[in-house]
């Protein structure tokens, strides 16, 4: 599954929110913010785990572990994409984490951050506006079915 | 029945201990196993991994491999997994069965009877590796890799039960350094602060990579350890010294593996820089210390040691004293090991029990059978992986017991990459 320019380009822009979910053992779902998310190149996500013993943390060992997916959503203004991807490697050492850590310290110069997360999408649903709402309207009878009567 | 290493099959056993622990990550056994059977790359692999970006294990301390290195191939020393579990590369030869280091894809894999069973990964050569000291000394000498944001110094090849003959029974150190520079790898025995202060600067230049470092050595217990301490001080000054220059700190984050000192001599390693303190009994059941090594036995004693490693506490603070273990000698050949599993595993669990009620942290590196150690020439083979997978489950549960709040942070799953109990850590 490739990332599109546009997902990267929303990735990109330090307005967007953007938000990760994992699971635990018990498949308990565990949502935080994001902010370093960004898309590596047209395979990869990554982000910087600040810390060693976050839930996140575990939730992800957990998951790249047992296989399981985790969840990415990414959103500004009518765009808005979610993502399911793999946890696929723990970066600790190298160029990109040098780069990704370079980030983090630049704003949080007192951080220790544990290392980059690398995730590869299996999915990319688009989740705009516009386009969910063109999907409803593809669906058969939408105007007659879908529509709220009397809506103000 | 009884477990014999060499004709158990590494896939089989692998596999087993799997599925009788589906709760243990699998990268973690994994990492067990390859520290027992260690690995055999194959000639592209080898020939991919001589590229001067990777580091290249410069083989002072210990040899960690089960037969001699004599091939002119460089090897590195720490990789990790995908999920970040580091590993020691350690040879084997065929009788150990080992696993395979491969090329997939251009990628580096771990296999075994040809399954792909991990991608790995090997680090970037640190920048001051290939800088040399005023003295002549190639910095790689002076300060090692040891994991992906650590390195390490060695400030004695030569420990003095070794003079004696009273070395511990599974240590290699002076033979690995007559080896090594038999080899024409060797360069010195001991370390200067000079060498030391120069190596610490160009490392610490490498800014955002590290965060934790270690000194360690041969033992000299002439005027009661007093000469090995004065000259480790001069050194710790030293490397304080340097981060005071580069980075501005009045403290780095070191630890020391040393013999258990008096209270005041543990007070002069704190004031001169030390953070962490390492006294390694090894293994825990009296008697078979006082055989595996007697050398400290002589020296020290097994209840002074513990004494001492306890009072430590006073002055570097709960979970920054570790008491060092090898594990895996509990199951050594009689008398020295246990011939059960569950008596070896849990002699060392009572130990583990004891220093955490105590806010000392149990760690060590696991065993491996090296050339030239007594244990090599009595024939000792591993432990069964079984015996690995109970005793670093058993700790990870006493961790939890004694609560996080003692954890050894120095000593972490970047940190250790010869031994499993710091991976267990991650799931705290
Ligand atoms: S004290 Fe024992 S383990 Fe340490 S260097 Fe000396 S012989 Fe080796």
């Amino acid at each position: 599954m490739k990332i599109s320019l546009e997902l990267k380009g929303l990735l990109e822009d330090p307005e967007s929110v953007k938000l990760l979910t994992t699971t635990d053992k018990d498949g308990v779902p565990h949502t935080v913010l994001k902010g370093s998310l960004a898309a590596l190149d047209e395979d990869f996500l990554a982000y910087v785990e600040l810390f060693e013993g976050s839930r996140s943390q575990k939730n992800m060992l957990h998951n790249l572990w047992f296989k399981k997916l985790v969840t990415i959503a990414v959103c500004k203004g009518g765009l808005a994409y979610q993502i399911k991807g793999e946890p696929y490697r723990f970066i600790i050492e190298g160029a990109l984490r040098d780069s990704f850590f370079k980030e983090v310290w630049k704003r949080m110069p007192e951080a220790n951050p544990s290392g980059v997360w690398l995730i590869r999408p299996k999915e990319v649903i688009d989740e705009s506006y516009e386009t969910q709402l063109k999907k409803e309207q593809d669906r058969i009878n939408y105007s007659i079915w879908f529509q709220y009567l009397g809506r103000p | 029945m009884e477990y014999k290493f060499l004709e158990s099959k590494r896939k089989e056993e692998f596999d087993i201990v799997c599925q009788k622990h589906p709760n243990a990550p699998r990268s973690f056994l994994l990492k067990t196993d390859l520290l027992r059977r260690g690995l055999a790359p194959t000639e592209p692999a080898m020939k991919r991994l001589q590229d001067p970006y990777y580091e290249h294990c410069p083989e002072v301390l210990f040899q960690w491999h089960h037969a001699d290195r004599t091939t002119d191939y460089k090897v590195p020393g720490p990789f990790c997994f995908n999920d970040g579990t580091c590993v020691w590369f350690i040879l084997s030869p065929p009788p150990y069965d080992p696993y395979t280091l491969d090329l997939i894809n251009d990628e580096f894999w771990i296999l075994s009877d040809g399954e792909p069973l991990e991608e790995v990964h090997f680090f970037k050569k640190p920048e001051y590796y290939d800088k040399m000291t005023t003295s002549g000394v190639p910095m790689q000498k002076v300060a090692n890799l040891g994991g992906p944001d650590m390195f390490y110094f060695c400030q004695s090849r030569h420990c003095h039960s070794w003079s004696e003959g009273l070395q511990c029974k599974f240590c290699d150190m002076d033979y690995n350094a007559k080896h090594q520079m038999k080899m024409g790898r060797g360069f010195k025995i001991r370390i200067t602060p000079d060498e030391i202060y120069e190596t610490t600067c160009e490392a610490l230049k490498e800014k955002g990579r590290w965060r934790f470092m270690f000194l360690t050595g041969g033992a000299d217990p002439r005027e009661k350890f007093e000469r090995e301490l004065e000259i480790n001080i001069s050194l710790i000054k030293a490397i304080t010294k340097a981060g005071k220059e580069i980075l501005g700190v009045d403290r780095l984050p070191l630890n020391i593996i040393m013999t258990p000192l008096e209270e005041e001599q543990n007070r002069r390693l704190f004031d001169a820089g030390i953070s962490g303190l390492g006294n390694y009994i090894e293994v825990w059941d009296k008697e078979k210390w006082k055989l595996t090594c007697p050398g400290k036995e002589k020296n020290i004693g097994y209840d002074k040691w513990i004494e001492k490693t306890l009072k430590a506490v006073d002055i570097f603070g709960k979970g920054n004293v570790v008491c060092g273990f090898v594990p895996g000698i509990e199951m050594a050949p009689p008398p020295y090991g246990f011939t059960d599993i569950d008596e070896a595993v849990n002699s060392s669990l009572t130990g583990y029990d004891f220093l955490l009620k105590n806010g000392v942290i149990p760690v060590g590196s696991n065993w491996s059978v090296m050339p030239g150690t007594e244990f090599f020439k009595m024939g000792a083979t591993p432990p069964p992986l079984e015996f690995y997978a109970k005793l670093d489950i058993g700790r990870y549960e006493l961790m939890k017991k004694h609560e996080i709040g003692i954890l050894a942070h120095q000593w972490y799953y970047k940190h250790q990459p010869l031994a499993g109990h710091v991976d267990w850590l991650r799931l705290l």
